[in-house]
C-alpha cells in the first residue's frame, strides 16, 4: 500500500467522511497482547463547525476505511465508539483550553465497542475455556459483532465453574479466562485485530502462519554484497518488500527477566489424586519460544511433604507461580516502522525480515520469520506508517550453546 | 491498556491466590454423605442466574469440621450466613463457621450474653463463685437457647439451657440439673457430686434395679434396731450405719 486514501466516517451519522483536510494526524493501535483496537484523532476544526453542530459526540461509531490507490482494494477497519473528544489548544494566562472558541485543535479518544457494549450481567460457566469464549465472542452486541471468530481448542477439562462478576465480556476473558488457558499446554494469546476479528490462538500457531510480505532496509541501508543480493531475489516475486523506514533496535531488554522467570521451582498439587509436586523448570525450552508448562519439560517431579497451592492443576499451579503462562514465551523484540501495510500484515500475522548482510556473515542473525505482537498505524507528515513489534523465539537449544543458537538465522 | 512494549508489565495480573474472607449466605444443604455447603457468595452471586448449577459448594476449613444451617431452599432470604474463605475468582473455598451480624460501630450486638444474670443464675445453684470473671470466660457456642462456655483460668466449664438444664465439670464438683431455672421452685432434679458426697435432689427419687448393693462390707441390711451386727441362722448381717432417715 504504497499509495493509500483513507477516510473516516461517521458511521451512525449517515457514514459523513470527517473532512479530510481537517485530519491532521491518527493513531490506530492494537497488539496481541489481552487487547483490542483503540485509536485516536487529531482533528482541526478551525471553525468549530463539528462541535458547534455537536456532529462529534461520545458514543458516535467512527470507522477507518483505507483504500489502496493502486489495486483500488478497501479496507474496512473495525468500527470504533467516540469515548470522549477534547481540545488541544491551550491560552497563555488561562491555564487551560480556549474559552473563546469552539474550534481548533481537537483529539478524538476512540475506543472498541466492547468496551461498552457488553453484557454486564453476573454468570457462571462450566463449559471449557474456549467454548465460553465462543459462547461470549458471538453473543448479539447491540448491533455490532465480530467479522470473524478464530479461536482454538483450549486445554481445561470441563467442570471448573468460572465466574463473571460485575465485569464486562472481554474483562472476564482477560482477567478470569486467559490465565488458566493453555492451548496444547502453551499460553493463549487472545486478541482483536484490526479487521475486528477475535482471535484466540498460541505463540505457534501465530508463528506458524505463513508470512505474506518482506521487510527489507531503504535501497540505501541495503549492503551491496551478493549474498544480500541473493536472498533479496529470493523473496522477489513471492512476497511484495516492503522498506523499513525507521527501526528501534531494543533486542531483549527484558531477557534477564524471562530467563529469571524460567529458572523456578513449583509447589504443585494434583487436586484430583490429592498428590504434591516439586517440580523443576527445565532452563531451556525444546521448542523455539514455546513454554515450558508441558508435563515433559520439568525435570523432576519429586513428592513432597509440602504445600504450595491447594487444589490446582497442574497448569494452574505454573500460571500461579510465573503470574502468568504467557511470560513463560521468551522473545526478541523489535520495533520497526515502514508504509502502511495493513494488506499483507497485521497483528497476529508474520512478517520475513531481511537484513543487510556482510561477506563474512552472509546470513544476518534476525532475519526470517517473526510475529507482529503490536501495531500502531498512524499518519505523520500527511503520509501513512506502520509500526510494528515484531516478536521471535529466542531459546531454541541448551543453554550452553544459547548464544550461538540465538544468532543464527533461519536462512542458514 | 497495559505498556505493549515491556514484557512482563503488559502481562495481564491474576486475580490473587490468597483466600480473602466473605459473607455468604447457605443456599442448600448436600446429601447425606457429603458435609460441603452449597452457598451464595454476597453480594457477587446474589442475582447469579441458574444457582442449582454454578453456585459453589464448599466443604467446612478445618478437617472434623462440620457445619449446617438453615438454606435458602427451607427459608429462604433468612437463611443463616457464613463466613467463608475463598479465592478472588470463587474457584477455591471453604466454609468457616457460622456467622454473626454486621459489626457496625455504635450499633448493639444483638446477639450478646447477659453475663451478669448467667453468673447469677449459677451462683443461685451453687456451681460458681462470685469469682468468675466475664474476662476469664471463652464461649464455645451460644444461641438462644443455650450457652457452653469455658472459665479459661479455672477450667470449669458450664454448658447451660434456658429451660433450666445446666450441665457444669467444676474443679470441687460436678453437677447435672434439668428443670425450671428458678432456683427457688421444687420442680426439677439434680446431681451434684463432689469429693465428700452425691447429693441428689428430685421430686421422686425412683431406682429400677434388680438387684440393689449397699456397703461394702459383706452381708448388709439397711437398718436394724441397734448399730450391732446381728446374727440370723449363722448368717451375720451389718447394719449400714451411714443412713440417716
Amino acid at each position: 500500500m504504497q499509495r493509500t486514501y483513507l477516510s473516516i466516517n461517521l458511521v451512525d451519522e449517515g457514514n459523513t467522511a470527517l473532512p479530510p483536510e481537517y485530519i491532521e494526524s491518527f493513531k490506530f493501535s492494537t497488539s496481541v497482547f489481552s487487547a483490542y483496537p483503540r485509536a485516536e484523532i487529531i482533528y482541526n476544526d478551525k471553525e468549530g463547525r463539528m462541535m458547534a453542530l455537536l456532529l462529534i459526540k461520545p458514543g458516535n461509531f467512527i470507522q477507518f476505511v483505507f483504500q489502496d490507490i493502486d489495486t483500488q482494494k478497501v479496507y474496512e477497519m473495525t468500527p470504533l465508539i467516540v469515548s470522549g473528544v477534547e481540545s488541544l489548544d491551550k491560552d497563555e494566562g488561562t491555564g487551560g483550553g480556549k474559552t473563546s472558541s469552539l474550534g481548533g485543535q481537537m483529539k478524538i479518544h476512540l475506543i472498541h465497542p466492547w468496551e461498552v457494549y457488553t453484557d454486564w450481567s453476573n454468570q457462571g460457566f462450566d463449559q471449557s475455556i474456549s467454548d465460553i469464549v465462543i459462547d461470549l465472542a458471538q453473543r448479539s452486541k447491540q448491533g455490532w459483532s465480530f467479522s470473524k471468530i478464530a479461536v482454538d481448542g483450549t486445554d481445561d477439562s470441563q467442570g471448573t465453574i468460572r465466574y463473571k462478576l460485575q465485569e464486562s465480556e472481554s474483562e472476564f476473558i482477560v482477567n478470569k479466562l486467559l490465565p488458566y488457558a493453555t492451548v496444547d499446554s502453551q499460553a493463549a494469546y487472545a486478541f482483536v485485530n484490526e479487521k475486528n476479528e477475535f482471535h484466540l490462538h498460541n505463540f505457534k500457531a501465530l508463528y506458524g502462519k505463513e508470512s505474506r510480505a518482506v521487510l527489507v532496509p531503504r535501497p540505501e541501508d541495503l549492503s551491496q554484497s551478493p549474498a544480500t543480493a541473493k536472498a533479496l531475489a529470493a523473496f522477489s516475486g513471492k512476497k511484495a518488500p516492503h522498506f523499513i523506514n525507521d527501526g528501534h533496535w531494543a533486542l531483549g531488554p527484558d531477557f534477564k527477566d524471562q530467563i529469571r522467570a524460567l529458572s523456578v521451582s513449583i509447589m504443585v498439587e494434583e487436586s484430583k489424586a490429592n498428590v504434591t509436586f516439586k517440580g523443576d523448570l527445565a532452563y531451556v525450552t525444546p521448542i523455539p519460544g514455546y513454554t515450558l508448562i508441558k508435563k515433559d519439560y520439568i525435570t523432576s517431579l519429586v513428592a513432597t511433604s509440602a504445600v504450595g497451592i491447594p487444589h490446582r492443576l497442574l497448569e494452574d499451579a505454573v500460571r500461579l507461580v510465573i503470574n502468568h503462562v504467557g511470560i513463560l514465551n521468551t522473545f526478541l523484540t523489535v520495533t520497526v516502522t515502514t508504509t502502511l501495510i495493513l494488506d499483507v500484515a497485521m497483528v497476529g500475522e508474520t512478517i520475513d525480515l531481511l537484513l543487510a548482510s556482510t561477506p563474512e556473515e552472509p546470513h544476518h542473525w534476525m532475519n526470517g520469520k517473526w510475529v507482529i505482537g503490536q501495531a500502531e498505524h498512524f499518519a505523520a507528515e500527511s503520509q501513512y506508517f506502520t509500526q510494528m513489534l515484531l516478536m521471535k523465539p529466542v531459546i531454541d537449544a541448551p543453554s550452553a550453546a544459547l548464544a550461538k543458537v540465538l544468532f543464527k538465522s533461519e536462512n542458514a | 491498556m497495559k505498556p505493549q512494549f515491556d514484557p512482563v508489565k503488559r502481562q495481564v495480573p491474576t486475580t490473587g491466590d490468597n483466600l480473602q474472607l466473605y459473607r455468604a449466605r447457605i443456599y442448600k444443604k448436600m446429601p447425606p454423605g457429603d458435609d460441603r455447603l452449597q452457598i451464595r457468595v454476597m453480594p457477587f452471586l446474589a442475582d447469579l442466574p441458574n444457582p442449582d448449577r454454578f453456585l459453589p459448594k464448599w466443604p467446612p476449613f478445618f478437617q472434623g469440621q462440620v457445619i449446617t444451617g438453615k438454606t435458602e431452599a427451607d427459608v429462604g432470604q433468612l437463611a443463616d450466613y457464613v463466613w467463608v474463605a475463598a479465592l478472588p475468582d470463587f474457584s477455591v473455598g471453604y466454609v468457616m463457621g457460622l456467622a454473626t451480624g454486621y459489626g457496625r460501630a455504635y450499633e448493639v450486638f444483638q446477639d450478646s450474653i447477659n453475663f451478669t444474670s448467667v453468673l447469677q443464675g449459677l451462683i443461685n445453684r451453687g456451681v460458681a463463685s462470685s469469682d468468675l470473671r466475664y474476662e476469664n470466660i471463652q464461649v464455645l457456642h451460644r444461641s438462644a437457647n443455650h450457652l457452653d462456655m469455658v472459665d479459661t483460668v479455672t477450667g470449669d466449664r458450664f454448658t447451660l439451657l434456658s429451660n433450666g438444664t445446666v450441665f457444669s465439670v467444676l474443679r470441687n464438683q460436678i453437677y447435672m440439673r434439668v428443670g425450671t431455672p428458678d432456683s427457688g421452685r421444687t420442680d426439677f432434679s439434680a446431681i451434684r457430686i463432689s469429693r465428700e458426697e452425691i447429693s441428689f435432689a428430685t421430686p421422686t427419687f425412683r431406682v429400677k434395679s434388680a438387684n440393689i448393693v449397699l456397703g461394702d462390707k459383706g452381708l448388709n441390711v439397711l437398718a436394724t434396731p441397734t448399730d450391732f451386727a446381728t446374727t440370723v441362722e449363722g448368717t451375720s448381717h451389718v447394719p449400714q450405719t451411714g443412713i440417716t432417715v
